[in-house]
This record gives structure tokens, sequence and C-alpha cells, in this order.
């Protein structure tokens, strides 16, 4: 009983945080996400034999509990938060439907997910993955619906969800530390950029072109990889690290290519005037004055997917665009799923864990590392190209060096090499850094300068002290800093973590244990 | 058939990459004829980046002495020294408008002012740099070298945000406005501004009527770097814990066993790098006259790369690459293309690893994976 | 238990729902929201903030209503850049176009600043409503007019998808920029120049235009050369700069760049190399023209630099101008030396006299339509910057430029310029 109240109010106060920055309609949608948590977590503890009806009614008071602390927030954030951060409260005729709803949602679904718990093994799996389904097929008309305008963001984590996914087989499966992994998606996306843009007037269908960028990402992946094969650990990241940094250097910078033939253009003729001789040979020019990037101007606007019925995808419809992108996920992870079970994932994990002994076991060390970098490289042509079309405009200074380490903290955090844990990670990351930073920026922007700022007016310096440094976005780098020491001093194995892993990485614990065990 | 092949496959792929080098350079700005052009054109003007490049690449060599010094004792890359020189700028930045330097006029005020900007410097960024040894590397000292090394990107965000946060200070940082923590802040010239107070010339050799600059500031600069790196050598060759230090860096659990107490040495090996890059964080606001939260990740990949072309772990080696790479960079800037300078910073680091990995000076070390 | 527990939370849940039912009182008037979105991060943040408080500023005048206190009129500040990369984002700025897209009672969408940000977000608006764009600092021309040498063949057609313009600016576009800033130089005596670029759509636009009519009028220029805005210092560079005209220094260099791309460190290490600001003179253009420029660049250093900014000098506005500046000093307890705040002021204006007008004629301010027709037919307004109307294209008719100087640590105004 403890325990499910202790589970209710944590949940509820989640819940209460997220409602606490965005108000609204948002009490709905966090209200069944919160259930359907809620009621997952619960199943972890129940007696199976209790039956769904059993189980859906014990469930129902920490589900009650927990919907009231969370209504408790909502309206606390509507009628004393909003306000003295200088916002209207909502009208009622949003506030009684939106809580309604969000409170029963949230009952509903943790009995509903809770029951799952009581069938059989097999329905519960069918049961939970219908669940599943419908929420991802609902969640972006409820965003519209409720006219929360989470989809955008919601579209851009699940690009670094795909981004991760790729880093993760480089990084997770083959144990190779890949500092410059924007470079891949940038190729993707500047792929996405030239064949289907007026920049050369070249106009490819978008179904076509991101087969092209996933190829390109591929063949780029194993052009860079080819050459630090031989290098291991750290020495790899560094260059890994240095390709990354010149990718948007050369994309800012390819505007006025021009290519002449250096034999007729100066060597020759050097030659004669050291000879005195008068005879000129024809330059010849291959290329003169292309602008192949449009360098930090960006290239735009670029081609869209367009599908029958649909016709051409907007940006301000994101629902065609939200479930590209959920295909494409689903896509990369059946693929990366079966790459992982079969003889290669096998190699991979192999030569992570010890080269020396995977070589003796006849394992080719390059072709394994060479075909983790380019499928690795292959998936952010997807985001590359899914990027490119979505915002419709590619510029160099996206894919700089912070770019590689966003994605490798959704990697690490997730935990390196679980599939579900990064794409988790990924969720958490990015949503954490476009929806949650920004809402916390606004709240406290509100609320200080409406009720903390004139309460400081006597103290100018104070005052100006207190408004710079309260916003959240100042301090982003710190947390992602902070994501990764604390996971690498805590949990290095991340949130959800592969189980080889998590006993590589615990190795001189398990040995301190054995030898404990053995001096006992 | 065979034996042609081997023979004459190393000439022809050199030629090919001559060719391709040849060919595809112009894009990135190693046009040859331009150049040789440009260099026939103003002969003098080599000198001057000679000075340029020297001056810029003292900066970089002390910061690179950082690096090596922490690779060759734990074969960790500290990602975050570039960036604890960053805090360098911006301590002595506030030491200055502290004590009032930035203001006055007076030599006296101003020298004793940048003397107290150098011994705050070197302790707030020795001090940082053991804290972030012990906060971040210590308990990973004997995991797999990737999560130390994500612990040291990590670390590097963190310093960098510590940055961005103390630049918004108007109470720390000199601002007339409130461009907040995101824009350059101004450190003025300081070193100029004594020479003008004495009523001499800030430029060295205005008198000679050759028209080069070699300032008071690239001076110091260059004079600055090479005593410490001396004065650094000394350290390691000569005194008892430079020998403990060598002595860790060989083997570990060997040194362990002859009595050296090994957290010690690693926290002394920080304690100087990090002072260091104080010295280097006073130098450079001095030399450029900016302090930016972002200017220690570039700075700190070219000292990176210096210590990996001069040879990791090699305290003269990280000197010399400094300043090649301070060269290559002013080489570039004023002969080929500004906007493809650090391309070639890069380049040379990615070429480096993966051709010679010991550096010009390093000794063959055992594969270090 | 668990029966009565959830019959006792169910009660609870119900009570509190009543109560949050006794707790709010509804309002009468309908909303019309006005967003803005410009980079609020870095040192754009000098500019961006002039513009944002002249803009409340606009619309506490008002009183915060329109048409007769029918309409209650709600001002938002969005901020198009990202911590990530320190300047304007695209993701951002498209995230901002779509969400104002989607929400209904947005009826003006008052940005950009830079002007690659708005060839993202006019197609977005454009298909939307269309909903009307009132930028108060894009001056790139290719957004509303082709201009011969500056802009791509397709523009600016291809921004407005359904073939209606929804985009309108009350700054002066760069093609005239660069003939104010080649008279200025011809002025100031100049014979040559050099001129830098940071490569972006704004920065090189402008030097481009500078150095077409720099060309025009007699200018030999030296050299266009785009800078790396990363780097830690361009000595080298300013080295190189210093033997270009014949052995010697150049007599100006133009700099076609915004503030945050490292033009202080720029600016800095040619008075290291030149000399002061008044041997080799040193131009930029509007985006140059702020406190942050002084501040990353130090008092003494920047003394003596020149840079143009569409609309007038704060000595030569006319009445609405001149209350303005006392208006903004009263209300947010300071002075503006940005010329962007007048225009940001003429931008909120634009947007509020739209409203009135569609109201006035008896339509319906709520749509969007109707209030992008009334911000195209503006015909001599009476605003901070005088008397202006919006032409076919968006285009401003007033092609005043205000050209300003360092002096003593902070840019005063040197006179107003015609092209």
């Amino acid at each position: 009983m403890k325990a499910e109240i202790k589970l209710a109010l944590t949940m509820g106060l989640l819940g209460g945080v997220v409602v606490f920055l965005f108000g609204g309609w948002s009490v709905t949608v966090l209200g069944i996400l919160i259930g359907v948590f809620m009621g997952l977590s619960i199943g972890g503890r129940v007696n199976k034999k209790d039956g769904p009806r059993k189980l859906a009614l014990q469930s129902l008071s920490t589900a009650g509990i927990a919907a009231v602390v969370f209504i408790a927030v909502s309206l606390f954030q509507n009628y004393v938060v909003a306000p003295a951060g200088g916002q209207f409260p909502s009208e009622l005729y949003i506030v009684i439907p939106a809580n309604l709803i969000g409170g029963l949602g949230m009952i509903l679904f943790t009995a509903l997910t809770a029951a799952l718990h009581g069938l059989p093994d097999r329905q519960e799996r069918l049961g939970k993955l219908i669940l599943m389904v419908v929420l991802v097929i609902a969640f972006p008309f409820i965003d519209r619906i409720t006219g929360l305008h989470w989809s955008g963001q919601i579209i851009f984590a699940l690009i670094f969800v795909i981004l991760g996914l790729g880093l993760n087989i480089v990084v997770g499966f083959a144990g190779l530390l890949d500092f410059g992994y924007a470079a891949f998606f940038a190729i993707g996306a500047y792929t996405t950029g030239i064949l289907s843009s007026p920049q050369h007037h070249i106009f490819m269908n978008f179904w076509l072109v991101i087969w092209i960028a996933l190829g390109m990402a591929a063949l780029w992946g194993l052009i860079l990889g080819t050459p630090t094969l031989r290098l291991r650990g750290d020495y790899l990241a560094i260059v890994t690290l240095g390709c990354g940094e010149m990718m948007p250097i050369i994309f800012r910078n390819l505007t006025n290519v021009t290519i002449k033939e250096p034999l007729t253009c100066w060597i020759i003729p050097g030659i004669m005037r050291l000879f005195n001789s008068s005879a000129a040979t024809k330059c010849i020019t291959i290329i003169d004055n292309l602008d192949l990037t449009a360098g930090e101007k960006g290239i735009n606007p670029i081609g869209r997917p367009y599908l029958p019925f649909i016709g051409e995808f907007q940006s301000n419809n994101p629902i065609p665009w939200y479930f590209l992108i959920i295909l494409l996920i689903l896509l990369s992870v059946f693929l990366i799923r079966r790459l992982r079970d079969g003889r290669l994932g096998r190699a991979w994990m192999a030569c992570r864990e010890d080269q020396d002994a995977a070589v003796q076991m006849g394992i080719d060390p390059v072709h394994t590392k060479l075909t983790a970098f380019a499928l690795g490289a292959a998936f952010s042509g997807f985001a590359g190209a899914f990027y490119a079309a979505y915002i419709r405009g590619i510029f160099p200074s996206v894919f700089e060096f912070s770019t590689s380490i966003i994605v490798l903290c959704i990697v690490v955090l997730g935990g390196m090499g679980n599939i579900n844990g990064v794409i988790l990670g990924g969720i958490i990351i990015m949503g954490a850094d476009r929806l949650f930073l920004p809402a916390l920026k606004d709240l406290l922007k509100g609320l200080m300068d409406h009720t903390i700022l004139p309460a400081l007016a006597s103290n100018h310096t104070l005052q100006a002290v207190v408004a710079q440094n309260a916003n959240p976005i100042l301090y982003r780098y710190l947390l992602f800093g902070l994501t990764l020491v604390i996971m690498m001093a805590l949990r290095p194995e991340g949130i959800i973590p592969s189980a080889q892993i998590r006993a590589e990485l615990h190795a001189d614990e398990e040995t301190s244990a054995v030898e404990k065990a053995v001096k006992n | 058939m065979k034996s042609f092949f081997r023979r004459f496959m190393r000439p022809i792929i050199a030629i090919l990459v001559i060719y391709l080098v040849f060919l595809l350079g112009p894009i990135a700005g190693l046009d040859f004829p331009i150049i040789v052009g440009r260099i026939q054109e103003s002969p003098k003007m080599l000198v001057q980046f000679l000075i340029i490049g020297l001056a810029n690449g003292a900066i970089v060599a002390i910061i690179a002495l950082g690096y090596t010094m922490v690779y060759g004792i734990i074969e960790l890359i500290n990602f975050a020294h570039g960036d604890v020189y960053m805090i360098g700028v911006f301590t002595a930045l506030s030491t200055l408008s502290v004590t009032g330097a930035l203001t006055t006029n007076n030599p006296v005020h101003l020298v004793l002012g940048i003397v107290a900007a150098l011994v705050v410097a070197m302790i707030v960024c020795a001090s940082l740099n053991v804290a972030i040894e012990r906060l971040a590397y210590r308990r990973l000292r004997n995991a797999p070298r990737l999560a130390a090394l994500i612990s040291a990107i990590g670390m590097s965000f963190i310093v960098e945000n510590i940055g961005l946060i103390w630049a918004a200070q108007s109470w720390l940082v000199p601002s007339f406005g409130t461009t907040g923590g995101g824009a350059q802040k101004s450190f003025p010239d300081l070193l100029s501004k004594i020479m003008i107070s004495l009523n001499l010339d800030p430029n060295l050799l205005a008198s000679t009527g050759l028209g080069l600059r070699f300032t008071i500031k690239d001076l110091l600069v260059i004079v600055l770097a090479s005593i410490l790196m001396i004065g650094l050598r000394f350290f390691i060759q000569n005194t008892r814990l430079g020998k403990a230090m060598r002595a860790t860096a060989q083997n570990r659990d060997a040194a362990k066993m002859m009595g050296i107490n090994i957290d010690r040495v690693i926290s002394i090996t920080f304690l100087i790098g990090g002072g260091l890059a104080g010295a280097a964080g006073l130098m450079a606001g001095l030399y450029n006259n900016t302090a930016w939260w972002f200017m220690g990740f570039r700075v700190g990949i070219q000292a990176f790369t210096a210590a990996v072309l001069g040879g990791i772990g090699n305290i003269t080696g990280a000197m010399l690459g400094g300043f090649l790479i301070g060269l290559l960079a002013a080489f570039s800037d004023g002969y080929m293309d500004a906007r493809w300078t650090n391309l070639w910073v890069f380049a040379v680091l990615v070429l480096i690893l993966i051709f010679r990995p010991t550096g010009l000076l390093g000794e063959q070390v055992g594969e270090k994976a | 238990m668990s029966k009565r527990l959830f019959v006792t939370f169910s009660v609870l849940v119900i009570a509190s729902m009543l109560l949050a039912a006794c707790g709010g009182a509804g309002t009468t008037a309908k909303t019309l929201k006005i967003v803005s979105s410009l980079p609020m991060t870095g040192a754009n943040l000098v500019i961006s903030q002039a513009i944002v408080n002249a803009e409340i500023l606009r619309l506490e005048q008002a009183g915060g209503k329109a048409c007769g206190g029918k309409y209650n009129v709600v001002y938002e500040a969005w901020d198009d850049a990202s911590a990530a990369l320190g300047k304007w984002d695209p993701a951002v700025e498209t995230e901002n176009a779509n969400k104002a897209a989607a929400d209904p009672t947005i009826i003006a969408y008052l940005g950009t600043y830079n002007s690659g940000a708005a060839k993202l977000s006019i197609p977005i608006l454009n298909q939307a409503g269309p909903l009307v764009m009132i930028s108060p600092a894009n001056t790139y021309p290719g957004l509303t007019h082709a201009a011969a040498g500056l802009t791509d063949p397709d523009e600016p057609d291809k921004y407005y998808p359904s073939g209606i313009r929804n985009y309108a600016r009350v700054a002066a576009t760069d093609d005239y920029q660069g003939s104010v800033d080649a008279n200025l130089m011809v002025s100031l005596g100049i014979k040559t120049v050099y001129i830098v670029d940071d490569n972006e759509l704004y920065g090189k636009g402008v030097a481009d235009s500078v150095h077409q009519n720099a060309t025009k009028v007699g200018i030999t220029v030296i050299a266009q050369e785009g800078y790396d805005t990363k780097a830690a210092d361009y000595k080298a560079l300013m080295t190189k700069i210093s033997t270009s005209n014949a052995g010697g220094p150049p007599d100006a260099i133009f700099i076609g760049a915004v503030v945050d791309n490292n033009v202080a460190q720029v600016l800095k290490d040619k008075v290291a190399i030149m000399g002061d600001n008044e041997t080799v003179k040193f131009i930029g253009p509007d985006a140059i023209y702020t406190g942050a420029l002084i501040e990353g660049a130090g008092a003494d250093v920047a003394e003596g630099v020149y840079a143009s900014a569409p609309g007038l000098a704060f000595k030569d506005l006319g009445e609405v101008g001149k209350k303005f500046l006392a208006d903004y000093t009263a209300r947010f307890g300071g002075a503006t030396k940005e010329p962007y705040a007048v225009l940001g002021f003429d931008t909120m204006g634009a947007a509020l006299k739209a409203i009135e007008d569609v109201c006035a004629a008896g339509g319906d301010p709520t749509n969007r339509q109707a209030v992008r027709d009334a911000v195209f037919a503006i015909k001599d307004y009476d605003g901070a910057l005088g008397k202006w109307s919006f032409d076919a294209n968006g285009d401003i008719t007033l092609l005043w430029y205000v050209v300003g100087k360092v002096t003593g640590g902070q840019f005063v105004e040197f006179g107003s310029f015609l092209p």
C-alpha cells in the first residue's frame, strides 16, 4: 500500500511538472500518458493469478491519488502560477473538460494497462502492443485537437532518435567511439538538398532521394572509415572529431568551386618559362565558379515528399511528417534488430568485447568495423534527408560538434547497445531540450517580470543579476555535460542497459566480488 | 609482373596523390602559383607572418603542454583543458576589472594588476583542473577508455557553460549593455597602454624603418611561453616529483610499488597543466584582446593537434607542434584563404593520427588501445 | 477497501473540478495575437530587445485593445535562436512559423531579424491564410524584389507558393544600402576599399551590393573576401590586407557581417595592424550599428567606426518619432541608441493600423487574408519614421538611411542619407 501511494504521488507530481510548464490542454495528454506508465509500473509487481478484473480494481486507488495530485497541480498552475506570470488563466470551457478528461483518462488507462498484466503472456504482449500503437497513432490527432503544438518538436526529437539508432550501431554494438557523427547527418541532408532544390535545378522525387541520401551517407562512412581502421579507442575518436569538424567547413565554403587542370594551367607553362619558351598551352578549366552548397546562405527551398490522396507534405500540417518519421523509425528498428541478431551483429559485439580474441575466432576486424561505420552512417542519411525536406532548408552551422555530442548523449543516457534505450534517451534529451527548457524559460520569465523583479526594484544590481541568470536556456550545455559525467560515474550502462555492456562496464566490480568470495 | 607492380606501386600512388592535391587543393586555397606569386610580391610579409604565427603558436603551445602532460600520465585526452584556458581568460579579465587596472593609466598599477591577474588565473585554473580530475576522471581510471573519454567531453561542456554564465555577469566582466553571456567581451590592450604611458612605441621594430611589426605583445607571449616550457622540462627531468611523474607515466603499478603516491602525482600533473592554462589565458587575453565563452573549444582542438603533431607525451614536441600549428594558421590566413584555415588544421590532425600517430618527436610506443 | 477508496477519490476528483469551475471568470472580448520572432541570444540580443521593447510600447499605447475595445490584442516575443547555434536556428524558426500558422488567433507575425530565417518562414506562412509577416530588419532584396547581380533568378517568387504576397518590411533593402555606403565613402574621400564578409545571406548580400555600387561611383574595390567567423584572431588576414593596395593599406575596409560573427575581433586586429579608424576607415552595415560592437571591441578601438542603418537619424525624426524616443526612455528607464527600435515601433504600428483598417471597413480582423490586404494597402502611414507607405512588393517607400560614427564609446549620428 505504501509503495503504491509513493508511486501515485511520484507519477502525479511528474505529470504535474509538465502541466506546470504548459498548462491548458497538456493536462489531458499527460493524464493519459502517465496513466499508461503507472499501469506498466504497477504491473511489475502484481500477482498474475489475480486476473485482469481484480488488478484493474486494485490499481484504481493508486490512480485516484495520482489523479488528484495531478489535477491539484494543474489547477494551481492555472489559477496561481499563470496569473503570477502575467498570463490569463485558461477559460472555463477549456479547464473543465481538460482536467476532467485528463483525470479520468489517467484512472482509466492505469486500470486498462494494469488489467493487461492479468492476461496470459501472449495476450498481455499483444495488448500492450495494441495500446502502444493506438497511443502513437492517436498522439498527433490529440495534439491537433487540443492545440498543444507538440508535434513539431516531437518530430524533431524523432529525427534525433534515428540518429541515435545509427550511432548506436557504431558506439553501442561495435564499440567504436565516434565524435563526428553529425558529418553523416550533413551528408544525408546535403545530398537531399542538392538533388531536390533550385540550387542546381535538379528536382528529384523525395522517395528516390531518401535512398540516395542513405547510400551517400553509407559511402562516406566507408570512405572516412577506411583510413581510421587501424586506430583504436581514443585516437579513432579524435579522428572522427576532426572529420566531423571538417565537414561543416567544407559545406560552408564550397560556394565558388573552380577546378583547373594543373598540368596545362601552370606546371607546363612554368617549365616553359624556365626555358624561356613562349609557347603557351591552353588552360583546361574543369569546373568554373560553381556554387555547390550555397554556403552559409543555405540551400532553400528543398523539395518535399508527395503522396497520392495526401498531396505534397506541408510544413503547417505535421501529421503526415509524423507518420513518415514513425515509419522510418520502425524500418530502422526492424533493420537494426535483424543486423544485431545476425552474424554481423555478433561479430560487432565480439570485436567490441575483445578484438584479439575475435580475430582468433576467424572474424575479419576490417570488414566488421567498416560495415559498422557504413551502416551506422546510412541511418543518419535517413535522418538527414527527412530533416532537409522537413525544414525545407539546410545550413552548415546545424551540423557542428554540439550536434554530434547531443546524439552521443542520447545513446549514452538511454543505454549503449540497447535499441529501446536509445529511443527513450532520444525522447528524454530532445524533449528536455526542445520542449521543457523553452517552456521553463517562458514560465520563469513571466514570473520574473511580473512578480519577482518588481519586488527587487529597490536593488538594481541584484535585479539585473537575477534577471540575467534566471534563464534555464543558459544552463543547457551544463545539463548535457552533467548527463554525460553523471551517467559515466554512476550508471555507465544507461537507463535501459544491454546486458552485455553492463557486464563489461562493471567488470572490475564483478572480479572484486569473485575475489572476495574466494577469500572468504 | 607482380614484382613490377610492387616496385612501381608506391611512386605511382604518390604521383597520383600529388596530382590530386594540385587539382583539388586550389578549392581550399592551396594554389601554388598564387602562393608563390604572393611571396615574390612581398618577401617582407613572410617575416611578418612568421612573427604572427610564432606568437599565436606560443599560446597554442602552452595549452598543448597541458594536454600532453595529462595524456603522458593517464593516457586520457582531457577535453576540458581548452575550456579551462577559457576560464583563465575570464579570471584574468575579472581580476583586472576588480583591481581597477582596466581604467588606470598608471604603468605601475597596470603591471601590478597584470601580475595579480596572472597569479589569480593560474591558481583558479589549477584548482579547477584538479577538481575536474577528482570529480570526473578519478573513479573512471580503471573503467574502459571510452567511459573516461565521454566523461571528459561532458566536463568540457560543463566548463564551457560555466564560462557562458560567467560572461553574463556584468558585475564581473565589464560591459555596458546587457548582451548576455553569448557575446564576445573586450579584453583591453593593456600592454600597449603601458608602453604608451611610458612614451614608448608598442611596436619594437618601429624605429628600424623596415615596416615590420613586432610588438611588446608578441615579445612577451613568445618569451613567456619559452620560459614556461624550459621550466617545465627542467622540473620533469630534474626534480623528485618530476621523476615520480615519469615513473607513473611509464608504469603505474610499478610506480605504486616503489612507494609513489599515484593519486598525488596525478593531481599535481593536473595542477601544473591547469596553472599553465591559466597563464595561457592571461597571455591570450592580452594578445588577442577578446574573452569569449566558446574560445576554448577551437584553441583546445588546435592545441591537441599540436600535442599530437609533436608526439603526445613529449614536452618539447608539444612546444614544437604549437609553433608549427601557429605558423600553419598564419600562413594559410596570409597566403591561402582565411575561410579554409581550420580545415587545414584539422587535416593535419587527421593525417598525423592516421599515418604517424607517434608524431614528430614521439618514440615508438606499444599499441595503446 | 479498494472500492471504497475509489469512490472517495472519484468524489474528490469531481469536487476539485467543481472548485475549478467556481474559480474562473470568463472574458468577453475576443483575443487577437501578434507574435514576433527574433534572435534573443548572443550579441544580437541588444538589437532584438530594443525592437521588442518598441513593439511592447506601441501596443501599450494602443491600450492592448483594437477596434474600440472589441478585441484584446496580445503580443508575444518569440526567440528564433537556439543556444546550440548561438544565433538563429533554422529548426527553431521553422517551428515558430509552424506554431504561428497553426494558432488561428495569431493575425500578424513580426519578424524576422535574419534574412535567411525569413526565407524559411515566408513560404510556411504564405500557405497559412496567408498570415502576414512584417519584418523590422530584413534587408536582403531577394525576399521582395529582384535586384540585378544580387538576387537569384527565381527570387522572390519561389518564396510565395500561393502566389499572394504576404511579406512586407519597414527596412529599406541592401541594394539601396550599398548605394548609401558607396556615397558615404565618396564623401569621406575614400579611393580604395577592401571588402570582407561573413558569407551569410545578409552579410555577403550587403557586401556584394557595396561592391557593385562602389565600382559604379569610381572607388577601386581591391578584393572581396570571406572570413572564418570563429577564428581566434585575424592578424594574418589583416597583415595581408595591409599590403594589398600596392604595398600599402587600403583607404577603408568594409565589413558585411552581423555583429555576432566576430566583427569585434576583426575590428580589433584591423586596428592593431593598420592603426586607428581615421587612418584606415572601418565601415559596416546596419547589423554592426549596435552597442554590442563597441562592447566587444572596446570603446577606444571602436572609435571612428562608421555604420549605416535603415531609418532616420534620431535628430531628424519627425514629431511621432521624437515622442516615441521620449516614451521609450520613460517606459524602459533608459534611452535607446539602436536605430532598429524606431523600425520595431513602426512594425507594430503597421500591424495595429491594419487591424483598425479592417474593422473600419466592416471586416473581420480575425481573418488573416483581410489583415494581409490591409497591411499591403497601408498608404501615407504617419509612423515614427515619418510618412511612409508599402509598395506592391511589400517594400517601404521611405529610403532614408542613418549613418553613425562611434565617438566616445557610442554611435553618434553622422547624418541621414538617401541612396
